[in-house]
């Protein structure tokens, strides 16, 4: 009797440590959190040429072969005799979010003005920008450019080629 | 004869039960009523200022972008922040601040996370939006990569600070593009920081 006694109480102790021990590592913070939710966006940056349209030129016609507005138009001149000068308008807008800076204009390739099938001198001869168009174009806003495109006098060593190509392009950025 | 004084201690220990029985009844009792109660652990976001955009990291000038909050939640636990229009090496700052409206003081931290942009960035890492905070508690910033879902913190130092009861604390917020972006770049991108209060251990 005397043994089990002694049995009974020693259980219970070895519960009580079990349960110190559990209830311990039971606790944990506590813990809120607010949010920031954010979306950012970059600017909308965007030259698009509005409008093409020929300002002095005998019996020149233009074609514009592209809708706009466009980031890429297209444009012919027929019908030019030889030694004639034919002045063109160019109008771009900015159509972004941000002054577009630095807008500079030019003819993109070399050959421009001239039918592959012609002589030096003897085609379209693309001549100066009348206005060059530099600086800040504001969100909005539209830049009117001038262009000059001469014939040769033997137009007719062409071989008939009665048609010239040109290509204009604009350049502008927008940031630091 | 032995029988009789064994009776006679008998007769004895039992008048002592008895008078010890009836002592036990003049008692006297004193309580402690207790009532525990947890802590509370809460926090808000109790105001936010707009600091403008500049043209470039550490620049005084005004430039491109836009900056605002909108859509605080009643238990004032959440915000939007929109930072539009921004152009390369543009950035806008905002402060937000935080008050420990509990009743017990917490631990705070702030964690930085992306949720997505708006395209794929280019390889380089540098070309799309970062985010940053100022603060101290968080010197952290995130390069929106070319992950698939739209970048990871590279870089995340979490530092906490204590803030008692009632007291606030400023977190300054950074959003911008960098000068290498390029037209390349994801026309927006999300994010979202995380402030978290805790308490316990």
């Amino acid at each position: 009797m005397t043994l089990r006694g002694r049995a009974a109480w020693a259980v219970p102790a070895l519960l009580t440590v079990v349960l110190v021990a559990s209830t311990g590592a039971g606790f944990a913070s506590f813990e809120k959190t607010a949010t920031v939710n954010g979306q950012a966006s970059r600017a909308s940056f965007e030259l698009v040429i509005v409008q093409i349209s020929i300002l002095r030129g005998p019996l020149g016609i233009i074609l514009v072969t592209t809708p706009l507005p466009s980031t890429l138009a297209s444009a012919w001149i027929n019908n030019t005799p030889p030694n004639a000068k034919v002045n063109l308008s160019v109008v771009v807008e900015n159509v972004g979010t941000v002054p577009a800076q630095n807008v500079t204009s030019g003819l993109t390739t070399s050959t421009v003005g001239y039918n592959p099938r012609c002589e030096v001198g003897t085609g379209m001869v693309p001549t100066a920008p009348n206005v060059p168009p530099t600086g800040v174009l504001a969100p909005g806003a539209s830049l009117t450019t001038y262009w000059a495109f001469s014939s040769g006098e033997n137009l007719t060593a062409c071989y008939g080629q009665t048609f010239f190509q040109f290509t204009i392009g604009f350049v502008a950025n927008a940031g630091v | 004869m032995a029988h009789k004084w064994v009776l006679g201690i008998g007769a004895a220990l039992a008048l002592i039960i008895v008078a010890g029985t009836g002592f036990a009844a003049f008692t006297a009792t004193a309580t402690v009523n207790g009532k525990a109660s947890a802590g509370t652990v809460d926090l808000a976001i109790t105001s936010t200022q707009d600091l403008g955009c500049y043209a470039f990291f550490g620049a005084q000038t005004p430039g491109p972008g836009n900056i605002s909050f909108s859509d605080l939640n009643e238990q004032r636990t959440s915000i939007s922040l929109s930072v539009s229009n921004l152009t390369p090496s543009a950035f806008c700052e905002a402060n937000v601040t935080l008050e420990n409206t509990g009743s017990v003081p917490v631990n705070l931290s702030v964690a930085l996370s992306t949720a997505g942009s708006n395209g794929v960035c280019a390889p380089e890492v540098y070309n799309c939006f970062e985010v940053f905070t100022l603060s101290g508690i968080t010197e952290g910033v995130i390069w929106f990569t070319n992950s698939p879902i739209g970048g990871t913190p590279t870089t995340s130092v979490a530092n906490v600070v204590t803030l008692l009861p009632g007291g606030t604390f400023t977190d300054q917020v950074g959003v911008g593009i960098p000068p290498t972006s390029s037209d390349a770049t994801p026309s927006s991108a999300a994010f979202t920081l995380t402030y978290t209060a805790s308490a316990g251990f």
